[in-house]
């Protein structure tokens, strides 16, 4: 049996992604003492690192058995579960519920019209989509988020501000956690009613109800225990010449919308590629756009897992771009973003401008509970190509740009400019 | 063997498997070719395997712990071209192909690419349709190591070694020759990933046996074939084994 390429595909669908668990159905004891063996025994059989960085995996079965299966319900048991692996000091091992199947809602759900981001510390509106109700009631770039429905950001962030302070994180993945507990407050369930209270340019408190609007979204198909996503791409010619290409994951519906969007970008001068809020996704794929934008075999670094050695080799295609390109990071920039940055950046195929990436980036993968919740692990460490562990650390971007909140409200958003100069000048 | 041969080289200090068993002194162990003999005999003999010069194989696929589910189109011609497509859901299709002398892939992650070196090596190792029949000049180190017990079957345990590469472990029952694990490596520019390859479901197509479950798994993964259809004396369009331009 031919089944060469079906191996390499396991190896590349590791993903790299992170995830953030909600909601997780009831289930009988029984169920989820299967549960709880079933996480501590991966952990303990699969884990990249034997010594498990130090921490003493056995008596951490001691500490958190009993209070799991004291749990009441499955969301206090997955969060002790999530606690337990926590432990690690690592991304990539968590526990969240299952969403293979699309539902209508969530086809059509309600967004606020805005993007939001951590900018010096608060959250700051980043981006306002045009024609949106957010627009129309006068959301505008550069707020700064006070309340949602009566409730302080700081009340809001107080339980997650809690967890931070059980074990050490990044600050860069504090701050996605943030952004993305905000957002999911911000939006919600199509054609309800959202009270935003922000401060304006003048630092003046300004509320503003804004019904939340559905837009037609795109879906990715569901790749086996790896769930449905939501597909965002954007591709454009920027002033003097220059592509742009943004998207929200590293999906495989991706592939076809980047080779398209290079192919039209043949004769611009060079590209930008922004993986800012990118929390990554299908691995391999970091590899495979790569391949269209060298024109020599190369390697975007090296997975470790217990067993084995991986390198995320770089196959030059037919047609490779060869202009200069520029990558965009920021704290949101997680996993499979952080492979293609890294790698990029030490094969010297690319320039990394804006802030330091989450350091969240193990492979991983995704297998069913008993429960029915997912369970996420790491399977291996990953290495950029000058042998730089990234967990925890981060790629640290050659120009080293942070948007400010004045920026915002002037409508600038700096690392782009710097990107768009850098290409400019044939950096 | 041949379409059931899947991956070269053991490295069997990665399997928590018990090692297998050393040469027994009480045990008088058949030599090399009369396992292979009695093999090829088991799988339907010379003559049922050179009367047929093309085979189609329709399959599923399933991979864990990934949960992926598709299809898988086999295509093989004499003397050495194959052509591979899986249909993946949510991925898409995975084409492999050899017409000979060029093994490529194209998929839509890594996009299309050629095999070299010890991968293309393997390729051709891998790619011989008459393989059962030229096993002993496919790995010119054979030797019997001893039986062992897989489950309640007893077994021979030979290690293989083709030219170039590195060895093979296969495993054959002792009782009806046909070959039921081999333990070897899968060779790609990204690494190399020990395999343990376990082939069940012996079942009878025109005079042939074939292994209509594969099972090819390593620490980290498995991912289970069963074959759902076998033609034999399929015409292709030669073509299609050679890679796109």
């Amino acid at each position: 049996m031919k089944q060469k390429t079906l191996i390499f595909l396991t190896v590349c669908l590791i993903s790299s992604q992170t995830f953030f668990a909600q909601n997780i159905a009831a289930t009988a004891n029984e169920i989820r003492q299967k549960t709880f063996e079933q996480v501590w025994t991966t952990v303990n059989e699969k884990h990249f690192d034997p010594t498990f960085g130090g921490v003493d995996w056995k008596n951490v079965r001691k500490i958190y058995e009993p209070k799991a299966l004291q749990a009441k319900t499955d969301d206090d048991f997955h969060a002790v579960l999530r606690q337990m692996l926590g432990e690690l000091k690592l991304s990539h091992f968590s526990v969240f519920p299952t969403q293979t199947e699309i539902k209508t809602e969530d086809l059509l759900p309600g967004r606020s019209g805005f993007e939001m981001k951590i900018i010096e510390n608060q959250p700051v509106v980043s981006k306002v989509k045009t024609e949106s109700n957010a627009e129309k009631s006068g959301v505008k770039t550069g707020f700064k988020l006070v309340a949602i429905e009566g409730k302080t950001v700081s009340e809001l962030l107080k339980s997650l501000e809690e967890s931070f302070s059980k074990r050490p994180i990044p600050e860069p993945q504090k701050k996605f956690y943030r952004e993305r507990i905000l957002m999911s407050q911000i939006d919600g369930k199509a054609a309800s009613q959202v009270k935003l209270l922000f401060l304006n340019a003048e630092n003046k408190e300004i509320e503003i109800n804004l019904t939340r609007q559905s837009y037609s979204v795109e879906h990715s198909q569901p790749m086996g225990n790896f769930p449905s996503q939501e597909v965002v791409f954007e591709s454009k010619i920027l002033e003097n010449n220059i592509g742009y290409i943004h998207f929200n994951m590293w999906l495989i519906s991706q592939m076809p919308k980047i080779r398209k969007a290079l192919s039209e970008m043949k004769g611009t001068r060079g590209i930008i590629f922004d993986l800012r809020g990118n929390p990554g996704g299908v691995g391999g794929l970091a590899s495979g756009v790569a391949g269209l934008l060298c024109s020599e075999q190369s390697s975007l670094g090296t997975m470790k897992s217990r067993d084995s050695e991986t390198k995320f080799v770089v196959y030059p295609q037919k047609e490779v771009f060869s202009g200069n390109i520029v990558i965009l990071t920021d704290y949101g920039s997680a996993s499979t973003s952080e492979i293609f940055a890294a790698g990029m950046q030490d094969i010297g195929r690319a320039k990394i401008v804006g802030e330091t990436s989450a350091g969240a980036v193990l492979p991983s993968v995704f297998v069913n509970l008993p429960t029915g919740a997912i369970f996420q692990y790491a399977v291996s460490d990953y290495k950029s190509p000058k042998k730089v562990l990234i967990e925890n650390r981060g790629v640290t971007p050659d120009f080293e740009v942070i948007q400010t909140r004045q920026a915002s409200l002037a409508g600038k958003d700096l690392p782009l400019e710097t990107a768009v100069q850098l290409i400019t000048k044939g950096n | 063997m041949k379409l059931n041969i899947l991956f070269l080289l053991i490295n069997s200090l990665i399997f928590t498997y018990p090692v297998f068993a050393q040469k027994d002194e009480k045990v008088k162990l058949p030599n090399v070719e009369t396992i292979i003999k009695k093999y090829v005999e088991a799988v339907g003999g010379k003559k049922a395997i050179e009367k047929q010069s093309s085979r189609l194989i329709k399959g599923t696929l399933e991979m864990a712990p990934m949960g992926l589910k598709g299809t898988v189109e086999i295509s093989t011609a004499a003397p050495n071209k194959s052509y591979t497509k899986s249909n993946i859901a949510g991925i898409g299709e995975l084409i492999e192909g050899f017409d000979g002398k060029t093994g490529w892939s194209n998929n839509p992650i890594q996009g299309s690419r050629e095999k070299k070196g010890d991968e293309l090596l393997q390729t051709q190792l891998l790619n011989d349709f008459f393989r059962d029949l030229h096993f002993e000049k496919l790995y010119p180190q054979m030797e019997v190591k001893g039986v062992e017990k897989l489950g309640e079957t007893v077994v021979y345990v030979v290690i293989a070694t083709p030219a170039g590469l590195a060895p093979e472990i296969f495993y054959f029952d002792k009782q009806t020759g046909l070959l039921l694990r081999q333990d070897s490596t899968y060779v790609s520019p990204e690494g190399t990933f020990n395999l343990q390859t376990t082939y069940e479901d012996y079942r009878e197509v025109d005079g042939i046996k074939i292994a209509f479950k594969v099972k090819a798994k390593n620490p980290q993964f498995e991912i289970i074939t069963t074959i759902t259809e076998v033609k034999h004396g399929f015409k292709f369009d030669e073509t299609i084994f050679s890679q796109p331009k």
